[in-house]
């Protein structure tokens, strides 16, 4: 009898699944659920509801939070051609990735002002073929956070380079380190350096203040001087001025640290702004913000420009609803709204916007940083990005892991340094192959395909 | 009058064999479904280079993913992982698992509560208790930490993860933890189906724990921790979650089966990471192969 419901069960489950997928009243929609944007999110679909009355069900589906996990799970989700999701939150590195999936949202946005994107962000809203694919939810761009009560108490000014942030974190470090309560749990510099997404954005945003470039005009270029420059730059922080943890942490990790007062310097997204000024933290009020600085040797002035789009999937049965809904929820005066929770607008002119300059004074600065903005290079790994990130994330992990782990002798940054280089090199050739080889046999169903699908 | 008989239970015995098969086929067939095809397509596709997101380029290489599979030094390094993970794991299990045997099975009063209360890390899901022990283990804000430099055995937060000596060691204590209950388990079973009079006779002549513990319950108990050892190792030999939940992501932490979903899932490798798979697949096909030829060889001795 057991059995028999337990079939049951499992038959109900199972049409239902197919019966949603068909009857398409219900959009279902991913997010993030790092800070409070979940919390955002749901408040811009029940407006949406409400607008359509109610007719329209919306379904959010919450996303892990390590960004790498998305990505897998949209592969997950494409690959199977599944219908199961109809709009998607995606990170601006994979809109290019899956533009093969993504519908086109030309013949429904036809009143937007495109003029008033940041250009870098627009870069990523088209597909090759000239396409609107997708539209930025808010935009995000890495940033240093400093504590202006400590570089006040210490007589210290903000730092100008990469070399000035390690004098003065190390100095701050020592000297409050002084305080027995603080004795082992200070530290000058927190990062976030687990082996993720997070961490090549940590990376990328070092190597592009010391002027140098992960890939450029297509080819690796992270075994250079400026790249070994980068590395031992952090390695030196490893060593020194950071907390051996920071190998371990997410986002969120790092800004419990600074958020405890734990720390001077944090490097974090625009979100986590509003929430270490929240009224339970010890730092409210004391935070000040910068763009990571440029080193003494030559660089600019940098951040990693982060940021999630809203995209529809070609799969979708409901691509009108949908379009309508991402519409909806990127729009100008939500954009706006975010502004509370110190998520960046997309749009230029709210930059400007008196309106929200009095929200939130802090993204006055915003406008310049994300001019500076560095993007992460995944238009030259194509569909291999996820194979390139993990390589690098994964070899930073590994040397940094190893600076402390090793004896001084052992320890040969440059040999891994080379070997990604490499790894990176094979990758945006694969890459350039495909193109090629896709641009070859256009159309041609090959034998295996055939068999395939017989099997499948 | 004789013959016929035996002719009639012959008769019977193919009616029932039959009717063995028809009453198993639901099950095989759903176990072809299930665990069969998958099995099968998945050995199929470590020979290919299929890549999840584009099918229609898939050809066959031969064996140049597992070529390249023994050339990796990460893959090495997962099945180092792996076989430390369960090397450590299994004997310190079979030894905690002993000593909760030998204490439920003596009598005392709530016992039988305790038998329920000690199968708890057990039935918490691994990805619970995975995320539990992340947040024991971290390194700022972990109650591990706390209670270690409150006792003065540490003198500075020691962030658990961040090294591959110790983020290994934390996953054994972890995994220790959580399947003891079930060595335990199986090992009082065992407990409880020796002949009770042995036990009796060494009390009467007053031999001491220890000795009844080596002549008598050691000797008397082989089988079953035999069986209970080689079904840890199959399962340690898969562990997945935890890693995955706790490791900070490395390679260098990895285990195989990590590594496998790594290139199925994330790189969308279906190729290299069935050949991955395919080969984990093998060292638990050694162990099951260990386990059935132990298994006949008891069986035989039973007959």
């Amino acid at each position: 009898m057991k059995k028999y419901l337990i079939l049951i069960a499992v038959a109900v489950a199972f049409s239902a699944g197919v019966l949603s997928c068909v009857q398409a009243r219900t959009i279902k929609i991913t997010s993030r659920s790092k800070g409070v944007e979940l919390e955002l999110l749901r408040k811009a679909v029940d407006e949406w509801m409400a607008i359509h009355k109610g007719k329209h069900k919306v379904e959010i589906i919450t996303l892990p939070h390590e960004s790498n996990n998305c990505f897998a799970q949209y592969q997950g989700w494409f690959g199977a051609e599944s219908c199961d999701v109809d709009v998607l939150q995606m990170d601006v590195a994979w809109v290019g990735v899956f533009s093969d999936y993504l519908a086109s949202l030309d013949e429904y946005c036809t009143n937007l002002d495109m003029n008033d994107y940041f250009d870098i962000i627009k870069e990523n809203m088209y597909s090759n073929d000239g396409h609107l694919i997708a539209l930025p939810l808010y935009t995000d761009c890495g940033l240093l956070y400093y504590r202006k009560d400590l570089l006040e108490k210490y007589n210290r000014s903000v730092p100008k380079t990469l070399e000035e942030l390690y004098d003065t974190a190390l100095y701050i470090q020592t000297e409050e380190r002084k305080d027995e309560s603080k004795k082992n749990k200070f530290y000058g510099f927190i990062f976030q350096a687990k082996a993720f997404e997070i961490l090549t954005c940590n990376f990328l945003e070092i190597i592009d203040a010391c002027g140098g470039a992960i890939v450029k005009n297509g080819v690796a270029e992270i075994n250079s001087d400026k790249g070994i420059y980068a590395i031992e730059f952090l390695i030196k922080c490893m060593k020194n001025i950071t907390n051996r943890g920071v190998l371990t942490y997410s986002e969120e990790d790092a800004r419990g640290i600074f958020q405890l007062g734990n720390a001077v310097f944090i490097r974090n997204w625009p979100y986590a702004y509003t929430l270490m000024n929240g009224p339970s933290t010890a730092v409210a009020g004391k935070i000040g913000i910068m763009p990571i600085p440029p080193s003494a040797s030559g660089g600019k002035e940098s951040g990693a420009l982060g940021g999630w789009f809203m995209t529809v999937s070609k799969f979708s049965k409901n691509k009108a609803l949908a379009a309508d809904l991402v519409i909806y929820v990127t729009s100008k005066a939500q954009q706006k709204l975010r502004v509370a929770s110190s998520y960046l607008p997309a749009f230029k002119s709210l930059y400007s916007d008196k309106e929200v300059l009095e929200i939130n004074p802090f993204i006055a600065n915003m406008r310049e940083s994300l001019l500076n903005a560095v993007a992460r290079p995944s238009k030259s790994f194509g569909k291999n990005y996820s194979k390139a990130t993990s390589e690098i994330f994964n070899t930073i992990n590994t040397i940094l892991t190893d600076s402390l782990d090793e004896s001084p002798e052992d320890f040969k940054p440059q040999r891994l340094m080379k070997r990604l280089n490499d790894k990176l090199n094979t990758l945006i050739k694969k890459q350039n192959e495909k193109k090629t080889d896709a641009a070859n046999d256009n159309g041609k169903v090959g034998f295996f395909k055939r068999i395939m699908n017989c099997i499948s | 009058m004789r013959i016929r008989k035996v002719e009639t239970s012959k008769a019977k015995e193919k009616k029932t064999d039959f009717s063995n098969w028809l009453f198993l086929a639901p099950c095989l067939l759903v176990l072809i479904l299930c665990a069969g095809w998958p099995l099968l397509r998945s050995i199929f596709f470590s020979f290919t280079n299929a890549s999840l997101d584009n099918l229609n380029q898939t050809d066959f290489i031969g064996l140049e993913n597992f070529v390249s599979l023994a050339r990796d030094r990460d893959w090495w390094k997962a099945v180092l992982n792996t076989f430390l993970i369960t090397c450590i794991s299994v004997p310190l299990e079979t030894i905690f698992g002993m000593v909760v045997a030998l204490i439920l099975h003596t009598n005392f009063k709530g016992r039988g509560i305790m038998r329920a209360v000690v199968l708890v890390p057990w039935t918490i899901p691994t990805i619970v208790s995975a995320r539990i022990w992340g947040w024991m283990l971290n390194d700022s804000y972990g109650i591990i930490n706390e209670l270690l430099m409150k006792a003065s055995i540490i003198d500075a937060p020691v962030a658990w993860m961040a090294s591959n000596f110790l983020s290994i060691m934390s996953m054994i204590v972890v995994e220790v933890w959580k399947t003891t209950p079930y060595m335990a388990l199986l090992l009082l079973a065992g407990l409880q189906s020796m002949p009770q009079d042995c036990f009796e006779a060494a009390e009467v002549d007053g031999v001491p724990f220890r000795k009844t513990f080596v002549s008598i319950i050691l000797p008397m108990m082989k089988p079953t921790i035999i069986v209970a050892v080689i079904f840890r190792a199959l399962d340690a030999v898969r562990i997945f979650d935890l890693v995955y939940i706790l490791s900070s992501g490395n390679n260098a932490n990895a285990t195989m089966s990590v590594f496998a979903r790594r290139h199925l899932v994330e790189y969308q490798d279906i190729g290299f990471g069935s050949a991955a798979a395919t080969a984990l697949l093998f060292f638990i096909a050694f162990l099951t192969v260990l386990y059935i030829s132990f298994n006949k060889k008891k069986l035989n001795s039973l007959d």
